[in-house]
């Protein structure tokens, strides 16, 4: 008999690659020969001992890292026993049966009793927490606070305006953005810290690891190991985003294993598609406004010759002198949260409408006169067609109103979104309205025959829920070949209207994009985000130009001034700051 | 049938058995979640049937005969790949595993020193393990995944689980257990 023939029978059958003849060839061995059953039970003995050995040695360690070990769905040892326990009511009748039960778990139980002794150990500890943010431990989900500790295999996600910061014991911090989820943390003397970021971002502050076992952060698309570098991932189902700002990080492509060093001062994405994967200097930042106000303001405009700015607060519109800062004038509107201004083209009418409003009011600036238009409830936004005869307005609702500004009547009441219609913009043609919906689709509109033109996206993918896909601002570019749309899960999207293609995906913030204007000559785009930031892009080239950093929280709107020279930004920290884009272009 | 209706003794048999089992139903379906499914499974068929259970003597091969109808349901359940069962080879193995049961299979401390072994294996070595065993995965996945080819995975399992064998014997031979 050939002993090693019957090992590799064995080994065969035991990794399933065994053809129908060779397994009657194993039945036959094994009826007819006593020592090759012998053989038989020890070898998959020995094999069910090391899954069982692996289990142990996973729980003890806390290494079950699930981008090796464990496929999504599948359940941790403590979710078995749940399951174990969760099952047994069902198929127990009685109170003797129940017993016998409680018994068996125990026996059960005394199968994984190393799981026992060993319960996962605390790795880190949450120092900070804003907002819902919820501990994951196997299927429970658990809100959290300021302090809790989290232990070996537990994940954390955050909501749509909540922050974690998370703190190891060896100093490395992660801060974790809005929206995101870690699915397991796992950090042991064998393997190092492993973090499993599903989507959001994470800003790394990673101290010194051992040598051989640097911290791996795994996205959907890459894989991440640096130590002793602080470093911001962005990371989604179809991309991700690394920018280092300290150190370096090795950055690997999963899809075919290429792998580059970013180094600090540098950025480099993953994306789906198959371009080549390179490191590009990250842009510059700009910390210092050239002005700033302080006020709840919950909306701003320009006027069109840029003389002045408007913004609107609780109850009240201002009227700024953008070059000193000075206040000029303003309008009541008692009981009114105003968060939605546009000015109409000739500056002598400001539109503006709110949280409650009674419908649209039209301010003659300047004056006490003022009309209203409409109906109540929510107004997103209000956008003036550029020749001002057509004043369009989104409400809380999936159709949206195209007005006739000069006879403030009605004409058309378009709808085709799925869901609430939550920005609008014009084309310079006048002819042509582009808006974005929670339903995530952008949708081209002819504004004289009152129909729908085209619909140019719908979502950017299966991200976590369909709340990520939701567009949140649109623009049209002053050419009038381009629309950018911003999401909820912080990318831009560039489109061809010519082609009606996807021309570019703009990846750099870790928010949802609040806010997108194009400069009156079309050369840049601003965009944005609750992540506090204000980029300025190439949108030709679809490059960040310059990132804009001074608001101390998430940002509500951003608009250039009709000289393209000044962009001003409003925030939810209270401020209203003015740049010179000039400066920052510059760089 | 004779009925066992002592509780105590009902544990003490499953204890007795659970390893042979376990064994049994990883010989079977070849994947350890599902095996550790499965067996758990027999556990409560074994509680649901109370009063049902077997004289001792038949205990072991009963709960072999409910494991087994588990695996072919399981089988038959795969929607994407069902699993045609060779009933020759079924029978073959159950005869297998009748014959063994006076055998001993792992004990704690045998499978507490196969933990301290499985930790000293290298990174690579262990990963390959950990493929194979816990998720199942045949060698020329674990080959693909890790750009090798699956003999040279095959190979490296060979040698891997000489190598924790004679770990494990070391261990046993010096009192070696778990915390030392």
């Amino acid at each position: 008999m050939d002993r090693n023939r019957l090992a590799d029978l064995l080994a065969g059958w035991e990794e399933e690659g065994l053809s129908a003849a060779e397994r009657d060839a194993l039945a036959e061995w094994l009826e007819r020969d006593p020592e090759a059953r012998a053989q038989a039970v020890r070898r998959f003995t020995f094999s069910s001992d090391i899954a069982r050995a692996l289990r142990l040695l996973q729980i003890e360690e806390g290494t079950k890292n699930q981008s090796e070990v464990a496929s999504p769905g599948q359940r941790l040892p403590g979710n078995r026993l749940q399951l174990w326990s969760g099952r047994l009511p069902g198929g127990i009748k009685g109170l003797a049966a129940g017993l016998a039960a409680a018994l068996l778990v125990l026996a059960i139980w005394a199968l994984w009793d190393g799981a026992r002794q060993a319960p996962a150990a605390v790795i880190a500890r949450l120092e900070a927490v804003h907002g819902e943010v919820y501990q994951l431990a196997g299927t429970t989900r658990s809100l959290v606070q300021t302090g809790r500790e989290i232990r070996s295999g537990q994940g954390l996600e955050t909501g749509e305006d909540s922050t974690a910061v998370l703190a190891f014991a060896d100093g490395t911090r992660l801060q974790l953005g809005a929206d995101t989820v870690l699915a397991e943390l796992t950090d042991s003397a064998g393997r190092g810290k492993r973090i499993d970021l599903v989507e959001g971002s994470v800003l790394a502050d990673v101290t010194r690891q051992k040598p051989d076992r640097p911290m791996l952060l795994t996205t959907a698309r890459a894989e991440l190991t640096g130590q002793g570098t602080r470093f911001l991932v962005c990371s989604g189902p179809s991309a991700t985003h690394l920018e280092l700002e300290q150190g370096l990080v090795r950055l690997v492509r999963r899809d075919d294993q290429q792998a580059i060093d970013v180094e600090a001062g540098f950025y480099a994405e993953v994306a789906s598609d198959s371009e080549p994967l390179r490191s590009r200097p990250v842009p510059p930042r700009i910390r210092t406004p050239r002005l700033s106000l302080h006020g709840r303001f919950t909306s701003l405009t320009f006027s069109p010759d840029g003389e002045t700015f408007a913004t609107g607060t609780d109850g009240q519109v201002d009227l700024w002198d953008p070059d000193s800062g000075e206040h000029c004038a303003s309008h009541k509107w008692n009981g009114e949260w105003v968060h939605t201004l546009a000015f109409a083209p000739d500056g002598r009418t400001l539109a503006m409408g709110g949280k409650n409003s009674r419908g649209v009011r039209l301010w003659q600036v300047g004056t006490d006169q003022f009309v209203q238009l409409g109906s109540g409830g929510t107004i997103h936004r209000l956008a003036f067609s550029p020749d001002g005869r057509t004043l369009a307005l989104s409400r809380a609702q999936p159709s949206f109103q195209l007005w006739d500004a000069v006879q403030r009547v009605e004409r058309w009441t378009l709808s085709g979104h799925k869901g609430d219609v939550t920005n609008l913009a014009f084309g310079p043609d006048n002819q042509t309205l582009v808006s974005g919906g929670e339903d995530g689709t952008i949708k081209l509109w002819d504004v004289n025959a009152g129909r729908e033109l085209a619909t140019l996206a719908a979502g950017t993918g299966a991200e976590k829920s369909r709340k990520a896909n939701r567009v949140l601002a649109v623009a049209y570019s002053p050419d009038g070949k381009t629309v950018a749309a911003g999401f909820r899960n912080g990318t831009i999207q560039l489109w061809d209207l010519a082609a009606k293609q996807q021309r570019a995906t703009l990846r750099q913030h870790t928010g949802p994009i609040t806010a997108l204007a194009f400069a009156p000559d079309g050369k840049r785009l601003a965009s944005s985000s609750n992540d506090r930031m204000i980029k300025l892009w190439d949108p030709v080239a679809a490059v960040e130009k310059v990132t804009l950093l001074s608001h101390d929280d998430g940002i509500i709107d951003v608009a250039f001034s009709a000289d393209g020279q000044t962009l001003a930004s409003i925030g939810k920290d209270q401020k209203a700051n003015l740049w010179s884009v000039q400066d920052a272009t510059r760089r | 049938v004779n009925r066992v209706v002592d509780n105590e003794k009902l544990q003490r048999l499953f204890l007795e058995h659970r390893d042979h089992l376990y064994s049994y139903i990883y010989a079977l379906v070849r994947e350890a979640n599902t095996a550790e499914d499965i067996f758990q499974e027999v556990g409560v068929r074994v509680v649901s049937k109370g009063e049902a259970v077997p004289a001792e003597s038949d205990f072991a091969a009963w709960c072999r005969g409910i494991a087994r109808n588990l695996v072919l349901h399981h089988w038959r359940a795969q929607r994407r790949n069902p699993v045609i069962p060779n009933s020759r080879l079924l029978e073959a193995l159950d005869r297998a595993y009748a014959e063994a049961e006076d055998t001993s299979a792992a004990s704690q401390p045998g499978l507490w020193a196969l933990v301290e072994c499985l930790r000293l294996l290298s990174e690579p070595a262990r990963t390959v393990v950990e493929l194979r065993y816990y998720q199942g995965k045949s060698a020329a996945a674990i080959g693909q995944r890790l750009q090798r080819s699956g003999e040279a995975i095959r190979q490296l399992l060979v040698r891997v689980r000489r190598q924790l064998a004679e770990c494990v014997r070391a261990r046993l031979a010096l009192g070696g257990n778990h915390g030392s």
